[in-house]
C-alpha cells in the first residue's frame, strides 16, 4: 500500500514537472493576399467550391521560444467552403528571428461571407522545428478574421515545449 | 460443430431477440421515415488526368505538398439507382501529398441516365510512385443528395482505385442507397 501511495506520489511530481515545463504563447499573425490561390467550383448546387492558396504572414504581435521571438512565415492551405461555412486544414511554416524554423499543423471551421471576409477558428500543434526548435511540440487555438481585400490577421493562443 | 451452423443459430438467436423486441408494446411508437426506395449499389468508374491540376510546395520538408484539382469521369460499369443508371460525372478534390502518401477529400457529381444529377462526399488515402505518379488509392463516401428525384438521395459506402497504364485511374464503388420522402 505504502509503495503504490509512493509510486502515486512520484507520478504526480512527474506530471507536475513535466506540465511547468510547458509555456504559454500568445501572438497574432497579420497575412497578406493570398498568392497562389486556386479556386474550383464543384458546382453541385450548392455553391461548394475547393481552395487552395498559399499565404505570407507576420508576426504583428510576437512571442518567444527558446530565446528567440517570432518573425514571419506562410502558410499552405486547403479549404472546403459550402452553403457559406468554410473548413480548412494546412501546415504553417514559421521562422525565428534568429533563423530558426517550426512546423505547425491546423484545421478549423467558419463563416464565410459573399465579399470574402469571415471568421475561421480552430486548433493547431507543434510539429518539430530546426536549430534549438528541434522537437518543438505544442498545441493551441487560432482565430482568424478575413477582409474582403484578402488579407486576415489570426490570434493564436497556445503552449509550447522543447526537449 | 461447423462454422455455418454456429453463425446460422447466432443468426437464429439474434432474430428471436428482434422478434421479442418488434412485439413488446411501445406507449408512444416513433412515426417511421417513408422509405421510397433503397438498395445496393456496384460499378465501376474511370477518371481521366485532372484539369486543372494545382499544386503548392510547402517546402517544410522535401516532398510535402498541397493539390486542389478537378477530374473528369465516365462510368465503365453503370451503377444503378432507383431504376436509373450512373453516365458521367467529375471529382473535385483537394489532397495533401507526403512523398508517396495522398490524404484525400472531396465531391464528386454523376450525371444519371434521366439528366439528373447525383452528389457524394468523398474522403481517402492514396498512394504514388517516387515520382508521383498515382498507383492506387481507397476510402469511403457519402451520398450527399441530387437533382429532381435523387433530391433526398442518402447512403454511404467505400471505393478502392487503381491505375490504368495510359494514367487513367479505375475506381471499384461498393456502397447502399435509400431515398426517403
Amino acid at each position: 500500500m505504502k509503495t503504490r501511495f509512493a509510486s502515486l506520489l512520484v507520478l504526480g511530481a512527474l506530471v507536475s514537472v513535466s506540465l511547468s515545463a510547458q509555456t504559454k504563447i500568445s501572438g497574432t499573425l497579420s497575412c497578406a493576399k493570398p498568392d497562389p490561390m486556386s479556386s474550383i467550383p464543384v458546382d453541385d448546387g450548392n455553391g461548394t467550391v475547393m481552395n487552395l492558396a498559399k499565404v505570407s504572414c507576420t508576426w504583428s504581435k510576437t512571442f518567444d521560444m527558446a530565446g528567440s521571438s517570432t518573425k514571419d512565415g506562410y502558410s499552405v492551405a486547403a479549404s472546403e467552403v459550402h452553403h457559406g461555412k468554410s473548413k480548412e486544414h494546412g501546415i504553417h511554416v514559421g521562422t525565428m528571428a534568429n533563423g530558426d524554423k517550426y512546423y505547425v499543423h491546423f484545421q478549423g471551421t467558419g463563416d464565410i461571407n459573399a465579399d470574402h471576409s469571415g471568421t475561421v477558428t480552430g486548433t493547431w500543434s507543434f510539429d518539430g522545428g530546426t536549430g534549438k526548435l528541434k522537437g518543438l511540440t505544442g498545441k493551441g487555438t487560432y482565430k482568424t478574421a478575413a477582409k474582403a481585400d484578402g488579407t486576415s490577421t489570426a490570434d493564436v493562443q497556445g503552449d509550447f515545449k522543447t526537449p | 460443430m461447423p462454422r455455418k451452423t454456429l453463425a446460422f443459430l447466432a443468426a437464429a438467436s439474434l432474430s428471436a431477440v428482434c422478434a421479442a423486441q418488434t412485439a413488446a408494446p411501445s406507449p408512444t411508437p416513433p412515426e417511421p421515415a417513408s422509405v421510397t426506395a433503397g438498395g445496393k449499389v456496384s460499378g465501376t468508374m474511370t477518371c481521366s488526368k485532372p484539369d486543372p491540376m494545382h499544386r503548392v510546395d510547402a517546402a517544410d520538408w522535401p516532398g510535402h505538398a498541397a493539390m486542389a484539382s478537378r477530374t473528369p469521369c465516365t462510368w465503365t460499369k453503370a451503377a444503378e439507382i432507383a431504376g436509373m443508371t450512373t453516365r458521367e460525372g467529375y471529382s473535385v478534390g483537394v489532397a495533401d501529398v507526403e512523398n508517396t502518401v495522398t490524404t484525400e477529400r472531396g465531391s464528386h457529381v454523376t450525371t444519371m441516365s434521366n439528366g439528373e444529377r447525383i452528389y457524394v462526399q468523398y474522403r481517402g488515402k492514396g498512394m504514388l510512385t517516387d515520382k508521383g505518379a498515382p498507383i492506387g488509392s481507397e476510402g469511403t463516401w457519402t451520398f450527399k443528395g441530387g437533382t429532381g428525384d435523387f433530391a433526398s438521395l442518402q447512403g454511404m459506402g467505400t471505393y478502392r482505385a487503381r491505375a490504368n497504364p495510359d494514367g487513367s485511374m479505375s475506381f471499384a464503388i461498393e456502397g447502399n442507397w435509400k431515398i426517403v420522402h
